[in-house]
């Protein structure tokens, strides 16, 4: 009795003495048993109503009583197992651990239960058509919902925890002999590496993940819903799911990835490849617009129609300020309010809305500070960054590149800002794929889920741009 | 490793053939030639070629051989080195007369007015980022702007098709086939093919390459002939005072003041292609430097070259007519004697060393 108290109390000071740790002693058959469970991690009513009942119920029955006795009858639908060690971390994770007198080992329940969200549709991925469900925080949810579409012995899961005091639970998902086993084997080696005190996010690992963690420049997936994950994998992508996080990461990433939508593949082929040339052109005047706009109004008005550059004149010849400074102090107007309506309670927001765009941006119109045409391509520039909601950090900041390009020396300026961007972005290699690839290097076969969608039909093979060992998709 | 495609290699010969042969050079030809220029340039274009041919040869035999290899294998290591030296001046000078024509392209476009020295500065910046990558990347970057290049020029043919008078093309060689000949003043000496000093080694082949390598080139060949028609069609004897050929082409389309200046989306798409051209020459020389000085990165290479090309149109005074001069009058003897004499010569060496193999190898049994 003494020796598994003394067990028991030195698990409780392992466990941190917190009051939601709950140590239960009994006696079954005689014998002295102790539970100790987290509560708030478990789910008690298993613990009373399945697990005590049967163990009661065999021990009454059983004389030579053992834990592998117990594990071998006692008949429970979730996982059970023996265990020597990690007494401490199956707890945490929602195990209830039962201790016999006598014994070293425990025999560990698994029946963690937490609070969760329902299953809604992402707020950043809304479709017209298609699949609503999106991931949840909860890691055996995201599990579930990638399972619900793979009903195959090839999707494989391999867990780490990370964190050395959040001990947080990562999973890596992918299909077996789709993926490539080098990435996969480069992912475990860096998963394996980090060394960090907890992870609270799937972000948190992005920079331990990433080729060139100091780029800019996204390197790694994200995706809030299952249907798109799973498409990823079966291209060969890698994902991560973390626990306490509905963002899944998939790996590797290639930048056409967020030109293609989800609508795409629900929708026409037809509007799916005029949607990706919107996108494309989307994202052309989201970097550019501004900086060219300043350029044109500060070098080049000649290439402009007669008509148009009256206009402008006629509009901006009052400015008192030239039409770099009137660019920058319209966009820092309009990153400031956006960023204010991020953190600004819901209902406080309708009214930003009117503050912003009617009294801010109306009166320094009428006020001379900034002319229309600059608030309008601004506005433009704006807009369209969130046609790729995904990449609009990375757009935030090549706007502001190049409105300082094209300020400073015009077209010139914003044609070296291309070149070099361009080759940076094509020295940019990704876990083995190519980050502009289709485009260049120029992949033909890939070419039919591009900018032109072409039906799934004609998608007999898996993307060349995304290494895979399984070149056929479709027989 | 060789990391440069076949679909590369045929996009970088064709944006190394097309490049130059679409701004000045129209008005120059023009100048010695007539309107009978296109065909002059054709059979230019089709002596040029001839040295494709002698470098695919060398490829297909040595192909895992880069061109210092190469050169060395076939003349010896001192003679290889001066040869590539002679190379590298060769690119610095082409590149400081292409750098100059560029600004006043853009200043004569664009500008009303541009500090040279801002220029200078933006452009150095952008080569060296460009040259000092592998040539993977820089196969990769310029197999992307030659989609640029192929959509500007079909643009420009696009907007000039409506005004072509033909009878602007007759009568044809009324001067005899002398005014063919005069094309060499211009057109011999560019040197399209030697982008071939970067390629050897490094490119994949596959089924049919030197088939659709040459099928490649044809198709340039035949573009260019056609465009220059056209262009002498749309100006007649005028020609000679357009002097940016692709711009003009769509200028020559009437339009109103409301649809204000087409061209300018042909200078801008054009600006990007003459950069590519830039870099394409830059490249080369910076290659050259490597094989002669070599070292783990590109980046002494690359600010080396860089330098040499500034302090070139320094000297020059920044002045585009003084440089073009000095080009005619001195570079073109130097480029004659690399793009043609030391080709030939390889391949007559290459001959006498397989020869030599031949004997000293031992029989199968």
């Amino acid at each position: 009795m003494q020796q598994l108290q003394q067990k028991v109390n030195k698990l409780k000071v392992e466990l941190g003495n917190n009051d939601d740790v709950i140590v239960r002693n009994f006696l079954l058959n005689k014998k002295n048993a102790s539970i100790v469970f987290v509560n708030s991690v478990v789910d008690v009513q298993i613990i009373n109503n399945t697990i005590l009942k049967a163990l009661f119920e065999y021990a009454n029955v059983e004389k030579n009583l053992s834990l592998q006795n117990i594990f071998n009858n006692i008949t429970y639908v979730g996982q059970s197992e023996i265990i020597k060690e990690d007494f401490v971390d199956k707890i945490f994770m929602g195990n209830v651990l039962l201790f016999l007198e006598g014994e070293d080992n425990a025999l560990a329940f698994d029946i963690g239960k937490c609070e969760e969200r329902a299953i809604v549709e992402p707020p950043t991925s809304a479709v017209i058509k298609g699949p609503r469900e999106g991931f949840t925080e909860n890691i055996k949810t995201n599990i579930g919902l990638i399972r619900k579409r793979v009903l195959s012995n090839k999707l494989k899961i391999k867990d780490f925890y990370i964190g050395r005091i959040t001990r947080t639970n990562i999973k890596l998902v992918y299909i077996d002999n789709v993926a490539d086993k080098k990435i996969i084997k480069r992912i475990e080696e860096k998963l394996n590496k980090i060394d960090i005190d907890g992870i609270i996010d799937s972000s948190y690992i992005n920079d331990f993940l990433a080729e060139r963690p100091y780029s800019m420049f996204k390197q790694i997936g994200t995706s809030e819903k299952p249907d798109i994950v799973v498409a990823k994998m079966l291209e060969g992508r890698i994902a991560i799911i973390v626990d306490g996080s509905p963002i899944v990461l998939t790996i590797p990433y290639i930048m056409m990835e967020d030109i293609q939508n989800s609508n795409d593949y629900y929708t026409s082929s037809y509007m799916a490849s005029i949607t990706r040339i919107l996108c494309l052109v989307g994202i052309g005047i989201a970097a550019i617009a501004p900086g060219f706009f300043i350029a044109v109004q500060l070098y080049h008005y000649k290439i402009l129609p007669l008509k148009m550059l009256i206009s402008i004149i006629n509009t901006t010849q009052n400015l008192p300020l030239n039409p770099f400074l009137e660019n920058v102090f319209i966009i820092i107007l309009f990153e400031v309010l956006y960023e204010a309506s991020i953190r600004m309670p819901k209902y406080v927001g309708m009214a930003l809305s009117i503050v912003g765009a009617l009294i801010l941006g109306d009166t320094a119109v009428k006020a001379g500070l900034i002319s229309p045409p600059g608030v309008m391509i601004v506005a433009l520039s704006c807009i369209t960054v969130y046609i790729t909601p995904n990449i609009s950090a990375e757009l935030f900041i090549l706007r502001w590149l190049f409105v300082i390009l094209g300020g400073l020396m015009g077209f010139v300026g914003i044609m070296i800002g291309i070149i070099i961007l361009y080759v940076y972005l094509l020295d940019f290699k990704n876990y083995g794929a190519e980050y502009l690839a289709p485009f260049t290097p120029f992949i033909s076969s890939d070419q039919k889920d591009f900018l032109l969608n072409t039906s799934t039909i004609n998608m007999k093979k898996r993307p060349k741009s995304i290494p895979n060992t399984n070149k056929r998709r479709l027989k | 490793m060789k990391s440069v495609t076949s679909r590369q290699v045929y996009c970088i010969i064709m944006l190394s053939v097309i490049c130059l042969k679409f701004l000045f050079l129209p008005s120059l030809v023009s100048y010695s030639c007539g309107n009978n220029g296109y065909l002059a340039m054709f059979f230019a274009l089709l002596i040029n070629s001839m040295v494709l041919i002698i470098f695919a040869y060398l490829s297909k035999v040595y192909p895992d051989y880069n061109f210092k290899e190469l050169l060395q294998k076939l003349f010896g290591k001192i003679i290889a080195n001066v040869l590539l030296l002679m190379y590298f001046a060769l690119f610095i000078i082409s590149s400081a007369s292409l750098f100059q024509s560029i600004y006043i392209f853009l200043l004569e476009n664009l500008y009303e007015e541009f500090s040279i020295i801002l220029f200078a500065i933006s452009m150095a910046i952008g080569l060296f980022f460009v040259c000092i990558k592998s040539v993977g990347v820089f196969a990769r970057y310029l197999e992307g702007i030659f989609i640029l290049v192929v959509f500007s020029i079909f643009l420009s043919m696009l907007f000039a098709i409506s005004n072509v008078d033909f009878s602007n093309l007759l009568p044809i060689l009324d001067n005899g086939v002398g005014d063919l000949l005069n094309i060499n003043r211009y057109a011999m000496w560019f040197g399209d093919y030697l982008i071939m000093i970067v390629l050897f080694g490094n490119f994949k082949k596959t089924k049919n390459f030197y088939r659709n390598l040459f099928i490649s080139v044809g198709i340039v060949i035949f573009v260019i002939t056609i465009f220059y028609a056209m262009y002498y069609c749309l100006y007649g004897n005028a020609s000679i005072i357009h002097k940016n050929a692709i711009e003009d082409m769509v200028d020559s389309l009437p339009l109103s003041s409301d649809f204000g200046r087409m061209s300018w989306v042909i200078v801008l798409m054009w600006s990007f292609a003459l950069f590519a051209e830039l870099s394409l020459l830059l490249y080369i020389a910076v290659t050259c430097f490597d094989f002669i000085f070599p070292s783990k990165n590109k980046y002494v290479a690359s600010s080396v070259s860089i330098i040499l090309l500034i302090l070139s149109i320094v000297v020059f005074n920044f002045n585009l007519s003084t440089l073009i001069d000095f080009d005619i009058y001195y570079v073109r003897y130097l480029s004659i004697f690399l793009q043609f004499v030391v080709p030939i010569v390889m391949l007559i060496a290459s001959c006498f060393a397989r020869k030599k193999e031949a004997k000293f190898e031992i029989p199968k049994t």
